[in-house]
């Protein structure tokens, strides 16, 4: 008994040495500023900013001349006139990719990756912070699947496939600023709709 | 100084408790949630209602249309399957259909997905870990589904199965590389298993498992991934 009171005060004296010894002066240089869009590039967005780090054009204004100095960058001519320039992304089979005409480009599909610590990684609520509400909402994907929505900045010259679910950005398509049924001629492949895949077995 | 008086008194403390002692020579049981090792192999009896026995060990909620059957056999698959993939389908709602089966929501109240009772349990049990395969898939982070290791696996190796091929030309506006993700899982968690996920026109009913004598070794290195 006498054992259990002198272990419980020894005891009671540690909790007091643990509290001191937890306290801590707060480091000013662990305070980070809030990170922020970084134009890289030229910025075609917004004054100030581009739309994800991963940008490497303005629309109509990057020049065939300038895309053609990027280290690592493919081109081809486009079967409907102007160039078509790749960079490899974190999906083999769909690249970064480019498309020119008349010598300056007209859209830029950027391929984000899945992991945070990755360049270019980017949260849904982060892009509807800088656009706000999509104008449009198409529902499915044929690469990334059913369950994907494409938001549709359509005046602003942006497209972005997503998932709302995990508050994930899996590709951005920026263009200069057209109608739905212009972006429908225009970009076919981004304006599949599907509605949840009835699979009868 | 201060520090070795800490050591002292904390090596004091613990040699005096009596609990201390005790403990050296006993075994501890823990009482809560359950381990996050969770179910695997092979599934225990159900309880007598076994909707709620779903409810309570995998935090999944089948509608009250489904037949008792049916719900002893996905229970049955969710045990087999392991927590891997059952602790990522938490908060899942499935609700009863005639005779299809799709994803339409994830883990916020919604339906999460429509599963038709099809016959024959253990082609009914394939199904279920194609469809709630969907629900893995478009419920969680692509850095926890491993979705774009996934497609590089498809890039290299192609689809596991006919539909994961075609799925697009079966069903409109369907993706092979969904499918592909769905029956990437299905395979790999029922290894014996050699069902078609896709429509009875689309593909043989009844393919080899894909991964017998090291098939598609990409994809099943990403479920291995996905799954843990």
């Amino acid at each position: 008994m006498v054992l259990l009171a002198v272990g419980g005060f020894f005891f009671a004296l540690s909790l007091i040495f643990v509290a001191l010894l937890g306290i801590k002066k707060p480091n000013q240089e662990e305070i980070k500023p809030t990170p922020t869009l970084a134009p890289i590039g030229r910025p075609s967005i917004q004054e100030g900013k581009s739309i994800n780090s991963l940008q490497k054009v303005e629309i109509g204004v990057t020049t065939d001349e300038e895309l053609s100095k990027i280290p690592g960058i493919d081109v081809k001519e486009s079967p409907s006139g102007g160039k078509i320039y790749t960079l490899p992304s974190v999906i083999k089979s769909r690249p970064q990719q480019i498309k020119t005409s008349s010598g300056v480009a007209v859209s830029e599909r950027l391929v984000l990756p899945s992991y945070l610590s990755e360049p270019g990684f980017e949260t849904l609520s982060s892009l509807t912070k800088l656009l706000g509400k999509p104008g449009t909402i198409l529902t499915g994907s044929l690469v990334y699947g059913n369950y994907a929505k494409r938001y549709l900045y359509l005046s602003r010259g942006v497209a972005a496939t997503v998932n709302p679910y995990t508050d994930e950005v899996f590709e951005i398509l920026h263009f200069k600023p057209m109608s739905l049924g212009e972006f429908k001629k225009q970009f076919p492949e981004d304006s599949v709709e599907a509605q949840p895949a009835n699979e009868i077995h | 100084m201060i520090k070795i008086i800490f050591i002292f008194l904390v090596l004091f403390v613990f040699t005096t408790n009596p609990s201390y002692a005790q403990s050296k020579n006993t075994v501890t049981t823990r009482v809560g949630n359950p381990s996050t090792a969770g179910p695997g192999g092979t599934a225990p009896p159900p309880p007598d209602d076994i909707r709620q026995g779903i409810i309570d060990t995998f935090g999944i909620t089948m509608s009250t249309g489904f037949d008792n059957d049916h719900l002893r056999w996905t229970w049955e698959r969710l045990w087999e399957a392991g927590a891997g993939f059952t602790n990522k389908l938490r908060g899942a709602r499935v609700e009863v259909s005639d005779s299809y089966s799709a994803q339409v929501g994830c883990f916020g109240g919604e339906i999460s997905l429509y599963l038709g009772q099809y016959q024959g349990r253990d082609f009914f049990k394939f199904i279920v870990l194609h469809e709630f395969g969907h629900v893995f898939q478009a419920c969680n982070p692509r850095s926890v589904t491993k979705q774009v290791e996934q497609m590089n696996a498809y890039d290299s190796e192609g689809g596991v199965s006919y539909y994961a091929r075609n799925a697009t030309s079966c069903i409109s506006g369907v993706s092979n590389y969904g499918e592909d993700y769905a029956d990437m899982l299905a395979y790999y968690l029922d290894r014996t298993s050699g069902y078609n996920s896709g429509p009875k026109e689309c593909g043989p009913a009844s393919p080899p498992n894909p991964y017998g004598n090291g098939g598609f070794p990409l994809h099943v290195g990403v479920a291995q991934m996905a799954l843990q």
